[in-house]
């Protein structure tokens, strides 16, 4: 079989390599420890169970949770769903409005868009330049029948942070619940239940180098926050989400949460330099670059830009030696901007001349300098060929 | 990012001709919308195209369109250039019809240098 050269991966946020210490601590639960968690006759059930409220207090550990909070899901798209679904058919007597913002992961702004069709009122504000919320607007926008407010806190196209102590005690002072989409914050940002007024917190494994297929929602256990199932059969999860657990997954999900909680410090330092470094020496060599978002209030494992004087299907397919995204998305027949570019104020052109780029914990100097050097000479080869 | 076949993929990667031509008997043509910016050069003999250049910034079909064309009338008679039609591009670069437009607008802008 030939071997195919595989690109410099930079493309973290889209999703991670699985790490090794995961995947040693799944196997055995695909292999010899197969039992179903919900078996409580027989040792191989208890095992699975052991294993699942294991990882239960693994997540727990890393957001400061009280570990009877955590619900396991399919991913972050599910949890996002639960919440949202969950909440506003729960609390549907005392209001139906809720809010989000136009940078929003599609998961958040297609299921408000549904709930919309459903009989709710749905509120989508516009974000600032810098992709940061305008608190005085989402203030403003509050109503006495408002649920929920939804925030996604590391924004998985600009990296940009969102301050969740302020919103979280904006919905606090107007009784309305908080739902914080954290499927990019694992790994990458600190995150406190506890000390946070944060009552739903959606999660999401594959992008804290676990497995894919599966996530987790924290729905805060005191004062308790009640949500309507969205998923019926067999009452697994206190009646909450149905459907047998996949204990390995769960595992890994638990695994990569523990080298999370012990690595999160040393893989944002290092992070940050190699980041920095790449920055620098585009800025080094190349005019025309313009950094996407708040230029300090944001993850380091992210770098997205766009880059003047060259078309962005040409950018990309020319970078064949990086595994990276670009500011928009193809439908069959069409190049779209992405929406949280635009929603930025960015232009369509700019948007479609953008490129994220994310770092990861596997991420080497070595892969950094040769991607710098290949950005570079690509850039400059497209802007020589250019009018 | 779409997927092209081989033959787009390396007309687009080796990108032969790209440049200028000054001179007076330099005859030269452009387009300047819809998001690609497209300039033909070609230095014509006797009927003969000695020399031909181009400048671009586009999708890579307007790219790799533009290396193949100038390879196609390169020190050729102009009449291959006026008798040039998309159909043969669009089946070397297996392109979906609603891309046809951008190797149209190709063709269409050189072979405005023989208007001139």
């Amino acid at each position: 079989m030939k071997t195919q050269h595989l690109p410099i991966y930079l493309d973290n946020m889209a999703t991670t390599p699985t790490d090794p210490r995961v995947s040693e601590a799944m196997l055995p639960y695909i292999t010899e420890r197969f039992g179903n968690p919900a078996s409580v006759d027989h040792a191989y059930g208890w095992a699975a169970k052991a294993a699942v409220e294991q990882a239960q207090q693994q997540i727990a550990q890393l957001i400061n949770a009280d570990p009877r909070s955590i619900v396991w899901t399919s991913g972050a798209t599910e949890a996002i769903n639960l919440a949202l679904k969950g909440a506003m058919h729960h609390y549907q007597r005392q209001g139906k409005h809720l809010i989000t913002f136009t940078t929003e992961h599609k998961a958040v702004i297609d299921t408000c868009r549904h709930l919309a069709h459903s009989g709710y009122d749905a509120t989508i504000l516009p974000i600032q330049a810098d992709g940061l919320i305008d608190l005085e607007q989402l203030a403003a926008s509050i109503r006495p029948d408002t649920i929920l407010v939804s925030v996604l806190h590391v924004n998985n196209e600009t990296g940009v942070v969102q301050d969740l102590v302020a919103i979280g005690q904006l919905c606090r002072q107007h009784g309305c619940l908080l739902h914080v989409d954290g499927a990019q914050t694992l790994g990458k940002a600190q995150i406190d239940v506890s000390s946070t007024p944060i009552d739903l917190l959606s999660l999401s494994a594959h992008k804290v180098y676990g497995p894919k297929g599966i996530g987790a929602l924290y729905v805060r256990y005191q004062p308790k926050v009640q949500l309507t199932p969205q998923i019926h059969g067999g009452g697994h999860q206190h009646g909450l989400r149905a459907g047998t657990l996949a204990t390995h997954q769960i595992v890994g999900f638990g695994q990569a949460c523990d080298l999370a909680h012990d690595d999160i410090a040393t893989d944002i330092e290092r992070i940050t330099a190699l980041r920095d470094h790449l920055w620098q020496g585009l800025q080094d060599n190349l005019d025309g670059l313009t950094l996407n978002g708040h230029a300090s209030q944001r993850v380091p494992h992210n770098l997205n830009f766009s880059v003047a004087g060259v078309e962005g299907e040409t950018l990309t397919n020319a970078l064949h030696q990086i595994a990276l995204s670009r500011g928009s998305a193809c439908t069959s027949a069409t190049i779209e901007p992405s929406h949280v570019l635009t929603a930025m104020g960015i232009s369509r052109q700019q948007a479609n001349s953008s490129l994220r780029l994310s770092l990861g914990r596997f991420t080497t100097q070595a892969e950094i300098d040769a991607a710098l050097s290949h950005l570079i000479d690509t850039i400059q080869s497209l802007r020589n060929l250019a009018p | 990012m779409a997927q092209y076949n081989d033959s787009l993929q390396q007309y687009f990667n080796d990108r032969r001709y790209v440049g200028t031509l000054t001179g007076p008997s330099i005859r030269s043509a452009q387009h300047d919308l819809m998001d690609v910016q497209l300039r033909f050069y070609l230095d014509i003999h006797n009927d003969i195209i000695q020399h031909v250049r181009y400048k671009v910034m586009g999708p890579p079909p307007v790219i790799a369109a533009c290396a193949w064309l100038a390879e196609q009338i390169d020190q050729q008679p102009t009449e291959t250039l006026a008798n040039l039609t998309p159909a043969p591009l669009m089946t070397a670069f297996s392109l979906a019809d609603h891309q046809q437009h951008q190797i149209t607008l190709v063709i269409r802008i050189a072979q405005q240098c023989l208007d001139l």
